[in-house]
């Protein structure tokens, strides 16, 4: 009986699948190969392609279901199927029975960088500091907050680069990274110097940071910073039960009222 | 900050000890090498030469923790804006002096060539006697043989020239530390010569400070020189096959470390990742030879996805990329070294290739411990950086790893830090059909007990800690506990199946005997865990087994302490003029005579030393001829080979071709001495390639029986050993 009914579904399925293809181009109408084409919606989780030479890629022998389809290329914007802007929501592609599937064409825009080199009060480069390209959104409560995008170490030169990002208005921030990600060698097992955050074009306050502006492919250099050491403190405190008086195990987390990181 | 503020009041804290006999001021500036400006924020060490340090070539914990604790042997200060320190109030005694900045290498006082071996500088209120660190507070032998040398060193001692077999009176002007006359006389007392000018060591140019003569030492002491050199970098770009150039490319700097247990492995010492460009700088390396390797895994990429978020334009990793060594091949053995100097900045670029990828899933067996996490690293990993990799376990104990490319690889499970499963190993070249299985163990506690009472009493123990390093290639891994100084009772928990070696670090001069695992109800040897050692650290045929069935497992173990004699002698240059700064090392002869006895000859260990500014060193912790198995071939005399080098990498004396690429060239002279007439006299002169105790004659007498053991190593290897 199983036997039976997988059968029928076989026979079902083989005269009712459908491809979904499409070409994938600069907004220059440029084709663009080796594009990495996401399909996800099918039963077997996600199928991922890439475009061939022409910028064409196709996913055949797809069963009726509700799809989307979404394109990163290296050095572009990412986009989904049916999206107005980066991050939006994207459309359905419905297939039905074994009926066509018009094709798709994705544009996509050239992504954008910002570079630049962060320096000391002494004017020497500052290696290992962490530099994050800030975009303003709301937070639960409607305040204005600043989430990060994207973020980067500056080298040994001082200098970073903030690559790929999406069109618009960033704010860009340098910071001191207490706990370097990185596997660090035995050189810097030394006091590291601590400086204070610092908004592009430089003030220690996010209110009054400056939004650069990024077209589509614009790459503005000299986003450069100068650190000042800071004056750091520490700020202690002890968490205690209220059942037991005894110092509870907790995440204590700091943050200014408004419009900054997190510092903790 | 909270490091610094402690040190600023400690130093400005009252001294409550009361009566230093004798102190001294340190003080001195740090430049940089490149533009002679001043370097501000430079961390300052002293450290007493008897500092505890890590013995090299040994593993290191994971994550070492910034060593900047403050003892009554090492202390911290740090340059103010000018890029001058001062360190008040330093007791007499010999110590060690080195700057530490970011993005320079360490440099140590007196330095020699591109690593951080330095010389002692020696505070005393005579200024010019050498001081021979325990010396000064020990009774008896040790203090009868710290009688000879100080003699030795003094002008008025003549020492043969060309050492061999020479007329001892045939000595030069030239030569201001030599022998004259043969003879010297003995005044009985610690530093009773040597008060004649000395010799300010050739090379030692401005930082001459430690050559302490008579009217200037602290004008010198006060005035010290450190250069600080940028430390270099290595810089390349990553590639795919076409050319394109690979953005978020994980990059890794690896060396061959040579361990007395493993021995060679491949490090990591620093990764990094690619930007937009393919361009990626490793930087702030030491000098020395790297393996460079890229890869393009996302896999690679969890080490830095907690620090840093990447654009969401970068497009997800489903190409197998693995890794590349450099230069273009798979495997480290084959990879091309790139060899890196002060000033220099070599270029490695990288393609990557194209290689298959599969999902490994890995499902935990038995009683599943709270939060697991699964360790899975390429054979031969780090279980360090794996700790990075600590993947989460999904509800039902099983684990996913994606885009695993094609090759070999072990998986662990751990709980915290404790392991909580075997080590498997995971071949990995088509898609497993099955989730993996990997059974849970409960981790056992090794506890234990370190004997310290062969240890003299004026020897400081500082923190000493007990390891227990994994053994075989599969992965390098280090189980830690502190022993209690009072106790000597120490604990590493956590510990997972698997074979171990212990090993203890000691302070200089003292080493390890014997090691015994023990039951831990009645103390006694249990036949369950044989792990014995005649003597030195390990015996690579026994390691300390820890069974998968727990009960069955050691769990006690019985460390004897022991304490060496020193070895001591001078190291002159080709002119005969002493050699501050050079790198004295011992081999043992368990390893260059391996091929003679096969074996027979119980392990022992490496001793290292550096001479000061009058050339003179003093290797500690050297077998006691008892330690020997007595009808081994040999005889029961501990023989070691000694090696001087004035450039040398520490961490390539522990390569197990060191020895026979340098065989048959330590040349040495040794003397022994007799006291006649109310005055030391050179008896006999010979030369060997082998250094083994000597019985001095007259020196066996009631108050003088200690060994007698002078020697001289021209420095003849100046060229830095790769």
């Amino acid at each position: 009986m199983t036997a039976l009914v997988l059968i029928l579904a076989l026979i079902q399925a083989a005269g009712s699948t459908a491809t979904i293809q499409g070409t994938v181009l600069s907004v220059t109408n440029e084709p663009l190969p080796a594009a990495r084409v996401e399909l996800t919606g099918g039963a077997q989780g996600p199928v991922v392609t890439r475009t061939d030479g022409k910028g064409q890629f196709s996913f055949p022998d797809l069963a009726s279901g509700r799809y989307r389809v979404s394109v990163k290329k290296e050095g572009y914007v990412r986009q989904e199927y049916g999206q107005n802007q980066p991050g939006d929501e994207g459309a359905l592609i419905v297939v039905e029975g074994g009926r066509p599937v018009p094709p798709i064409v994705f544009r996509l825009q050239a992504a954008s960088t910002i570079a630049g080199i962060v320096r000391n009060e002494e004017g020497y480069p500052v290696a290992n500091i962490l530099v994050q390209a800030l975009r303003r959104s709301y937070g639960v409560r409607g305040t204005r907050i600043l989430t990060q995008f994207s973020s980067v170490l500056t080298d040994d030169r001082g200098i970073y680069r903030l690559y790929w990002l999406d069109p618009g208005d960033y704010y860009v921030s340098a910071s001191y990274l207490p706990q370097l990600p990185t596997v660090v060698n035995a050189n810097e097992d030394v006091p590291r110097g601590v400086y204070a955050a610092t908004y592009f074009p430089g003030s220690g306050d996010a209110v009054r940071a400056e939004a650069v502006h990024l077209e589509s492919g614009g790459t503005p250099a000299g986003i450069d910073f100068r650190l000042q050491r800071s004056p750091a403190v520490s700020v202690r405190g002890t968490v205690r039960s209220l059942q037991t008086q005894t110092a509870a195990e907790a995440t204590v987390t700091m943050f200014a009222p408004e419009e900054s990181a997190s510092v903790a | 900050m909270s490091i610094l503020l402690t040190l600023l009041l400690w130093l400005l804290g009252p001294q409550v000890e009361a009566q230093q006999p004798y102190t001294e001021s340190i003080a001195g500036t740090v430049t940089r090498a490149d533009t002679r400006a001043p370097l501000p924020q430079t961390r300052i060490e002293l450290t007493r030469e008897d500092y505890a340090r890590v013995p090299t070539g040994h593993e290191r914990v994971c994550k070492p923790e910034p060593d900047t604790e403050v003892t009554e042997k090492r202390r911290f200060v740090v340059t103010d804006a000018n890029g001058r320190f001062t360190i008040a109030d330093v007791p007499a005694g010999r110590y060690y002096l080195s700057a530490q900045h970011e993005g320079f290498l360490r440099f140590e006082y007196g330095q020699r060539g591109n690593y951080p071996i330095g010389t002692v500088i020696r505070i005393d209120p005579e200024g010019d006697t050498i001081v021979s660190a325990p010396a000064a507070d020990v009774p008896g032998e040790s203090a009868a043989e710290n009688t000879i040398l100080p003699l030795l060193s003094s002008s008025t001692v003549a020492a043969p020239r060309g050492g061999l077999g020479r007329d001892q009176q045939g000595t030069s002007a030239g030569a201001p530390s030599a022998i004259r006359g043969g003879t010297i006389a003995q005044t009985g007392q610690r530093g009773g010569l040597g008060r004649d000018a000395e010799r300010v060591p050739a090379g030692a140019g401005a930082n001459s400070a430690i050559g302490r003569t008579s009217g200037t030492p602290r004008i010198q002491l006060r005035d010290l020189m450190l250069s600080l050199t940028p430390a270099p970098a290595i810089a390349g770009r990553v590639l795919d096959e076409r050319g394109m150039p690979q953005a978020a490319a994980a990059v890794q700097a690896y060396q061959f470390r040579y361990t007395p247990i493993n021995g060679r492995v491949l490090k990591s010492i620093r990764a990094t990742l690619t930007s937009d460009d393919g361009g990626y700088r490793l930087f702030w390396l030491n000098p020395g030879r790297y393996i460079v390797a890229a890869a393009h895994t996302s896999y690679g990429l969890q080490p830095w996805m907690s620090g840093l978020t990447f654009t969401p334009n970068l497009p997800n990793l489903d190409a197998g990329q693995p890794t590349v060594f450099f230069s273009e091949v798979t495997t480290a053995a084959n990879a091309q070294p790139v060899p890196l100097n002060p000033g220099e900045q070599p270029i490695a670029d990288f393609h990557l290739q194209d290689r298959p990828r599969f999902t490994v899933r890995i499902r935990l067996d038995g009683d599943i411990p709270p939060s697991p996490a699964l360790v899975f690293v390429p054979y031969g990993g780090d279980f360090c950086t794996g700790l990075d990799y600590g993947i989460s376990a999904k509800s039902d104990g099983t684990f996913e790893i994606r885009d695993v490319p094609q090759g070999l690889y072990v998986a662990m499970a751990i709980s915290g830090r404790d392991a909580v499963s075997p080590l498997i190993t995971v071949k990995v070249d088509q898609q497993p059909p099955a989730p993996i299985p990997l059974p849970v163990v409960t981790p056992i506690e090794v506890r234990g007990v370190v004997d310290f009472d062969a240890i003299p009493p004026w020897v400081e123990l500082g923190r000493i800690r007990v390891s227990l390093v994994r053994t075989g290639q599969e992965v390098s891994q280090t189980a830690t506990g502190i022993v209690d100084p009072s106790t000597g009772l120490f604990s590493i928990p956590g510990v997972g199946p698997g074979a171990y070696y212990p090993v203890v670090e000691l302070p200089p001069g003292a080493y390890v005997q014997t090691i015994t695992a023990i039951d831990c109800d009645t103390g006694k040897p249990s036949p369950n865990y044989r792990y014995q050692d005649l003597h030195g650290h390990f015996d690579s045929q026994r390691p300390l087994s820890i069974p998968e069935v727990i009960p069955n497992a050691a769990k006690c173990l019985d460390v004897q302490a022991s304490y060496g004699r020193p070895l001591r002698g001078y190291v002159r240059d080709r002119a005969e003029n002493p050699e501050a700064g050079a790198l004295v090392v011992a081999i043992p002869r368990s390893v260059w005579a391996v091929q003679e006895d096969r074996g027979a000859t119980p392990p022992d260990r490496y001793l290292t030393a550096v001479t000061d500014d009058r050339g003179y060193f003093e290797l500690r912790g050297a077998a006691e001829a008892t330690a020997y198995v007595a009808d081994l071939p040999g005889g029961d005399v501990p023989e070691y080979h000694l090696y001087a080098f004035e450039n040398i990498d520490a961490n390539a004396i522990y390569d197990p071709g060191f020895s026979d690429r340098f065989r048959g060239r330590e040349t040495f002279s040794v003397r022994t001495w007799a006291f006649e007439d109310g005055q030391w006299n050179v008896k006999t002169i010979s030369s060997g390639t082998i250094a083994t105790w000597q019985t001095c004659g007259a020196f066996d007498a009631p108050n003088l029986k200690a060994r007698c053991y002078l020697i001289s190593i021209p420095a003849v290897e100046t060229a830095e050993i790769r």
